[in-house]
């Protein structure tokens, strides 16, 4: 959905961009279940203050941007586990996709929360360091020093992306 | 291909099957997203009555004395802990877990508090508190919250899977001392500070995990929605002490149920918003 392009209702928002922001939640939770209860949790907030985001310059980065801040705050709550929680997106679950499937969204649970959302940003959204930075609260050097950390890792959890190199 | 390429390739096609229910989804988040607006349209409410603390638990609001019901400083004395009759139960909800939380603080430190906030309420056994605190002598404010979960005396026991990881320090947790009490509860005690903003905000944390499968967490922080993004640090340090936490958590009478003591007083406590739905028992603090 472009920017520019007025926004009928709710329901049509929603159905322009569920696609792409589950599939996001899904790299982020690294499990469906968990994706689909985060992109529900979005999509409330987003209702909540739609007259806010349908004027916004950019809904669809404006839903973007509640739905990793959803993720992340959500993963403070489990971290501190004072208080009840319905959504926990760095649970682990069997997966059930094939084999290469499997591989990516295991490794990408094995990661921390905050370098599975930069990588996710960076490499899923296409984000630049400076505006995955403001999305995530850190300096641009800071997101660079945690882009590069979480290639490690990655490389390191997923060998396959190593031998093809 | 760089990894980089290698990386985009390997999420699309992870996600390439991930296709939403957008019918189940947009009925779901309107109701959910109603919630939320009643919710902040509650807080708003609470926002105005905040501006009037109530007393950190005063014998009167104690004794069930309606005429305090709407909020307003009380000086009074500290209560006593011969004047709580233990005998007398009945379930726990938030309302009566802030009127507890209330009374274990008031016991350690004297305060206001305002703007209470509970979840739980007729759906225990867990239940979730906190609220806004001042202590005496003081400009700023932080919060005061206690979780009050029930696994079951099953759960504790030694070699299962909460009695092996509760009680265990995370990496995130600073200054983090990990203790057996004398009955065989596990208490740890820790900062959890924040990521943000140069990590001023601290949560100061008591957790303990006793023998019969009640875990009780207390925290105070030293500001508003510390360790959050939009964390308000107010204070170089948090309203309450580790000692004064840990005299929080270990008041024998936690549990799924509670002394109706705290019965009347929970329902006086003002202004107070219940977040809904039921707390959940969660799993102990993954490690980052």
């Amino acid at each position: 959905m472009a920017d520019s392009a007025p926004i009928e209702s709710f329901e049509a928002f929603v159905h322009a961009t569920a696609g792409g922001l589950h599939r996001t939640a899904v790299l982020l939770c690294g499990e469906h279940h968990l994706a689909e209860d985060l992109t529900q949790a979005t999509y409330a907030k987003v209702f909540a203050s739609w007259r806010r985001v349908a004027s916004a310059h950019d809904p669809v980065a404006y839903a973007r941007t509640m739905l990793v801040r959803t993720f992340l705050s959500h993963r403070r709550l489990r971290r501190s586990s004072e208080r009840p929680v319905d959504v926990v997106p760095d649970a682990s679950g069997p997966p059930e996709d094939p084999a290469v499937r499997l591989d990516l969204l295991t490794a990408l649970r094995r990661l921390s929360p905050d370098d599975r959302a930069v990588l996710v940003l960076r490499f899923w959204e296409d984000l630049g360091s400076p505006e995955a930075a403001r999305l995530l609260g850190i300096s641009d050097a800071a997101c660079r020093q945690r882009t590069s950390r979480a290639l490690a890792r990655i490389r390191t959890l997923l060998p396959v992306l190593e031998e093809d190199r | 291909m760089t990894l980089e390429t290698q990386l985009r390739s390997a999420m699309a096609d992870a996600v390439a099957t991930a296709h939403p229910d957008t019918d189940r989804l947009v009925a779901d988040a309107r109701r959910r997203g109603l919630g939320i607006r009643r919710r902040r349209q509650a807080l708003g409410a609470v926002g105005v009555a905040a501006a009037v603390a109530v007393a950190v638990l005063a014998p009167s609001l104690v004794a069930g004395d309606h005429r305090t019901r709407a909020p307003q400083p009380l000086t009074v004395d500290k209560p006593t802990v011969s004047s709580l009759d233990t005998g007398t139960t009945s379930p726990i909800t938030g309302r009566s877990t802030a009127a507890a939380l209330l009374y274990a603080v008031g016991q350690e430190t004297g305060g206001t508090a305002a703007d209470f906030r509970g979840q739980g309420d007729g759906e225990g056994p867990n239940t979730y508190a906190v609220f806004r605190y001042t202590p005496d002598g003081s400009q700023s404010a932080g919060e005061v919250g206690v979780n009050v979960q029930h696994f079951g005396g099953g759960a504790a026991k030694p070699g299962g899977d909460l009695a092996a990881t509760l009680g265990r320090c995370s990496s995130f947790m600073e200054h983090c001392v990990p203790s057996t009490l004398p009955d065989g509860s596990k208490l740890i005690t820790y900062d959890d500070r924040s990521d943000y903003h140069g990590g001023r905000g601290i949560r100061r944390v008591a957790d303990l995990f006793r023998t019969d499968g009640v875990r009780v967490v207390a925290s105070a922080s030293n500001g508003l929605d510390v360790t959050e993004r939009d964390e308000q640090v107010t204070r170089d340090e948090p309203v309450l002490t580790t000692e004064q936490l840990v005299a929080v958590v270990t008041q024998p009478w936690w549990g799924p149920e509670l002394p109706v003591y705290f019965s009347e007083p929970g329902n006086q406590v003002e202004p107070y918003t219940s977040v809904g739905g039921a707390a959940v028992a969660t799993a102990a603090p993954s490690t980052k």
